[in-house]
């Protein structure tokens, strides 16, 4: 059994934000919450999402994990407008999502468990966390990207350092924890080099937090976590660095 | 659902693999040279024939050395773009555990059939003279990818596959791997893993079964096991040598063809299909042959076709546009679009070789002749073999076998032999009498001519 009600931008966020990793998906529909965890096929990136019963203006399931073609999910949340409020249910003769929005309907088939592996959750320690503006974090990427495909995150006790490289571009950005543009954790510097692909992607893809969370340590995956659907939501992604060029 | 035998004893440390003990260590050194940082080859290919262990040990592998594993196969998206994508991104990162110094070993299983597209089109006749004519289509798609995945890689990647020259005709894999050959394994040895596996399961199986199972396997130890498995299952004793299969292809194909007619259930079907070692598309021209066999009503006949027609089309779209995506649609529609094609009680029919086999490989010669005479043709009037035997073949026989001074000039201009003559008349006994006046000329005069095509063609042409 399966009812959940919920706004179209809350559930279009967490579709946007699996879709940047993979096509399939395992939502786990809990007692209490939505539960989604997701690993790209190279296993490079990761996203954890969870949302709990308080984000949704009605839930109630019995538990279930029902294997999801994100696309279709995605093609039916583009008729909702801002502020609608789109019904899940599980039709378990016919093995169907049924996704209503106001008098709409899509039966979404669904795709069998055994068909997508479990994604494990790596145990992470990490040596340096800096805490910053959603916004700065994007103009970051936006600007590093123009100029390389990988960037560079450098964690000092006072500042928190972006930076891409090309040939000849460079593009550097530094935010001070003494002017009050980052909040830092760090014991010890800490530096690491990640992809942008994913990373960009993700990072676009968040519509509700204003600030997130950056874990790194020395050549060490990447934790962002932050919170979405108005606090009721919290998402981390994990991005594993990547390895200098000689062996 | 109880496990099926092959995984239940799937070893998962290399000193548990039977047989191949000279490839297992050549791995575990190629893994020590990872693990030491000192890697001459990033890459290795286990080639071999099918169940003979090339999967088994690349995952033992892992375990042992504590690589992460990400594994790519057939069925996996496999046009270049997604190839690239996963194997590359995959290669240039570390694991997500942090742990810096745990590798990720990338298998690439069935690392040959990543060319299907490529080999169809370059088919035709092994000669030395069509080799070159190959190489246009060789690096195309997935090849390049893998070497240029190979050449940036930080871990360690394995590539398997059942037929080495598959792969190494398509690029500059043996520069660029050790390729390490998995052999059959010997019968005593899957004489003695059987009876492992009947003491672990408690089954008494008389020693002469044990030796049949393991003679018939060809060196193949998944099909042993399975074949054990089949005759065991769901008794404590075998003691008649009964019940087991002789193991060939064409009786596996037989067998999934009966519970196609048969059976409605895709997932039944798709699990005998897993185990027939013969390739989908090849499947459809053995569902064709038999389906009015097995099938009596003119709906369930239409019906049948029509499917079946359908997965034609998705293996025609899978090589055209390299969506690999799609196979598996085809796949589905041949079998269980078949399957519940039926309303009505199918007949039990004796089923048949596809003609359509048949008459290809009765063709096969005549095939080849033509395909050489073209290459000829073709080189000397500059075009393709296709065009030169749409175009020009016809006439060629027409004019060959009614001008005389023209099939003089042919015979010196494309080196005919006599055979490719008699060939040419359809082995007519005229031919004879031909070839007679063809080849009398002084050989002095004929070695003369010969030079000068070689020394310049187009000179020739014009002195003519």
């Amino acid at each position: 059994m399966l009812n959940a009600k919920v706004k179209a931008e809350t559930l279009k966020e967490v579709v946007e934000l699996l879709h940047t990793l993979v096509d399939e998906v395992k939502m786990n529909f809990g007692k209490e919450g939505l539960g989604v965890k997701a690993v790209d096929p190279s296993h490079v990136a990761m996203i954890e999402l969870s949302l709990t019963k308080s984000s949704f203006e009605e839930y109630k399931s019995s538990g279930m994990e029902l294997a999801i073609e994100l696309e279709k999910l995605k093609e039916v949340l583009k008729l909702a407008r801002p502020g609608e409020i789109v019904k899940l249910s599980f039709d378990e003769d016919k093995n169907k999502l049924i996704v209503e929005i106001a008098s709409f309907r899509r039966f979404i088939p669904l795709l069998d468990i055994g068909s997508i592996s479990d994604a494990k959750v790596p145990s992470l320690t990490h040596s340096a966390k800096a805490v910053i503006d959603l916004e700065a974090l994007r103009q970051g990427i936006r600007g590093t990207e123009s100029v390389s495909s990988h960037l560079t995150i450098e964690i000092k006790p006072d500042v928190f350092k972006l930076e891409g490289e090309s040939e000849q571009d460079k593009v550097e950005m530094m935010l001070y924890k003494e002017k009050g543009e980052v909040e830092i954790e760090a014991k010890e510097p800490a530096k690491s080099m990640y992809a942008l692909d994913y990373f960009s992607n993700v990072v676009k893809a968040i519509s509700s937090a204003q600030k997130v969370t950056l874990n790194i340590g020395k050549d060490y995956p990447l934790k962002m976590e932050f919170a979405f659907a108005g606090g009721n939501g919290t998402a981390k992604f994990l991005l594993a660095p990547r390895m200098p060029d000689s062996i | 659902m109880t496990e099926m035998w092959v995984e239940k004893y799937r070893p998962k440390f290399l000193g548990e693999i039977r047989g191949n003990k000279q490839a297992i260590e050549a791995m575990r050194r190629w893994a020590e040279e990872w693990e030491t940082g000192k890697v001459k080859k990033r890459a290795v290919v286990l080639s071999g024939k099918p169940g003979v262990g090339k999967t088994t040990a690349a995952h033992a592998l892992a375990n042992e050395f504590g690589w992460a594993v990400i594994e790519l196969n057939a069925s996996d998206a496999r046009n270049a773009g997604a190839i690239e994508d996963i194997v590359l991104r995959a290669a240039i990162h570390s694991d997500l555990s942090g742990d810096e110094k745990r590798k990720k070993l990338l298998i690439l299983d069935e690392a040959d059939s990543l060319y299907e597209r490529v080999s169809r089109e370059g088919e035709g006749p092994e000669g030395a003279e069509a080799g070159d004519e190959k190489e246009d289509y060789s690096d195309r798609g997935g090849a390049s990818a893998i070497l240029r995945a190979i050449a940036v890689t930080s871990n360690p990647i394995i590539l398997i596959v059942n037929d080495e020259y598959e792969l190494t005709r398509k690029g500059r894999f043996k520069e660029v791997c050790e390729i390490i050959k998995f052999r059959r394994v010997d019968k005593r040895e899957i004489k003695k893993l059987l009876a492992g596996i009947c003491a672990s399961e408690k089954i008494r199986v008389e020693e002469s079964v044990l030796q049949l199972i393991a003679e018939r396997s060809d060196g193949d130890v998944r099909s042993a096991i399975n074949d054990l498995e089949a005759v065991a299952t769901g008794r404590t004793q075998v003691t008649t040598e009964e019940g087991v299969g002789v193991r060939d292809r064409e009786e596996e194909v037989y067998a999934l063809l009966g519970t196609i007619f048969k059976e409605r259930n895709l997932r039944k079907i798709r699990e005998i299909q897993r185990n027939v070692d013969e390739e989908p598309e090849k499947l459809t021209l053995w569902i064709e042959e038999n389906i009015p066999r097995a099938y009596t009503h003119p709906e369930d006949l239409a019906s049948g076709f029509d499917a079946l027609s359908k997965a034609d089309l998705f293996f025609g779209r899978v090589y055209r546009r390299g969506r690999y995506g799609l196979w598996k649609y085809a796949i589905d529609l041949m079998l269980g679009g078949v399957a519940v094609a039926k309303k009505h009680e199918p007949r039990f029919a004796q089923f048949s070789f596809p003609m359509f086999l048949l008459k290809m490989r009765d063709t096969r010669d005549t095939r080849e002749r033509i395909y050489a005479l073209c290459y000829k043709l073709g080189r000397y009037c500059h075009s393709s073999i296709a065009e030169a035997k749409r175009e020009i073949y016809p006439y060629f026989v027409y004019i060959f076998r009614h001008n005389d001074s023209f099939r003089r000039q042919m015979v010196r201009k494309l080196r005919l032999t006599p055979d490719d003559v008699r060939f040419i008349f359809d082995y007519d006994e005229r031919a004879e009498i031909i070839i007679k006046d063809l080849y009398s000329q002084k050989p002095e005069k004929e070695k003369e001519k010969q030079k000068s095509v070689e020394v310049g063609r187009g000179q020739q042409k014009l002195l003519e």
